[in-house]
């Protein structure tokens, strides 16, 4: 069979398309579409931002303050912790331990001169 | 070249161009989702969003009816991938409505050249499509397919070989040869 017969034969059987939507109709609808497409995107776009900075700023006022604005963090039983002194071995000392806010603590007499006090 | 009624984000399409093509891209919208118009006109809306967009962006390097064709066939593919997994489900439910986007059935359908067609593999029966109810040339159906023009070559031969071996007494008997 020619080429050409068959392709004649080929067109006839295929279906035309029905009449549907014209293209000006289908292509106002593709604007229209993308539009809100677009729309869409940015809204999206500026829901994400106001998420970051959400995020962000909790991150930000979760973090303790401490020594990021130059402050020490003093805490009353650390720093009481610190006035008290206990001597590894309580041979030389009167006291074993020794409160350093309220009182010095007594020196081993074997650091006295003979004579008394230098001073 | 920019066309005198260029799109923003697309200057080498036209919007006279595309509307000359318009009946043929929809024909072949259909035949890509089973002869349905409404899925074929969604399909050639969401061709022209690609296009309107820029995502879809026409450098001439073909014709401008090879390039929106490829998106269309593009798009199909896409939906297809999306649909598959829930084919079964769509399939039981379109039985439950009613067909007013479908084509109705048309007697010359059910022919013997038809069925024949219909038989084809389908890449066979694309470029059958394209090359004979298109107006493209092989070169060009091929681009649209996405293989190379020796593979498309050999699609066509194949193709025109089964429709002859299973058309030819048929159309004999038509006066078609």
């Amino acid at each position: 069979m020619p080429e050409r017969r068959l392709e004649d034969a080929v067109r006839r059987a295929w279906p035309a398309p029905p009449p549907g939507r014209g293209f000006a109709e289908v292509w106002a609808g593709a604007a229209a579409r993308e539009a809100r497409r677009r729309q869409r995107a940015r809204a999206l776009a500026a829901a994400a931002a106001v998420a970051a900075l959400a995020v962000t700023l909790v991150v930000l006022m979760s973090t303790p303050g401490g020594e990021a604005d130059g402050a020490f963090d003093l805490r009353t039983a650390e720093l009481y912790e610190t006035t008290r002194w206990t001597a590894p071995s309580d041979a030389l000392l009167p006291e074993r331990r020794v409160d350093l806010y309220g009182e010095l603590p007594a020196m081993i007499e074997s650091t006295e001169m003979p004579g008394g006090p230098l001073l | 070249m920019r066309v005198t009624d260029a799109l923003e984000n697309n200057p080498r399409v036209s919007l006279a161009a595309l509307e000359a093509l318009h009946t043929d891209v929809l024909g072949w919208a259909l035949s890509r989702c089973d002869f349905n118009l409404h899925v074929a006109e969604d399909l050639v809306q969401q061709a022209y969003m690609e296009i309107l967009s820029g995502r879809a962006r026409f450098d001439a390097e073909a014709s401008l009816k090879t390039f929106v064709f490829g998106v269309v066939r593009n798009l199909a593919k896409s939906r297809l991938r999306r649909l598959t997994t829930r084919l079964r489900i769509l399939r039981r439910h379109a039985a439950e409505t009613t067909d007013d986007g479908v084509m109705p059935p048309d007697p010359d359908r059910h022919d013997a050249l038809w069925q024949a067609v219909m038989r084809l593999p389908a890449r066979q029966r694309d470029i059958v499509e394209l090359v004979f109810c298109r107006d493209l040339t092989i070169e060009e159906a091929s681009r649209v397919m996405g293989v190379t023009t020796g593979t498309g070559r050999v699609h066509y031969d194949r193709a025109k070989k089964a429709l002859r071996r299973e058309l030819g007494a048929t159309l004999e008997d038509r006066g078609d040869a």
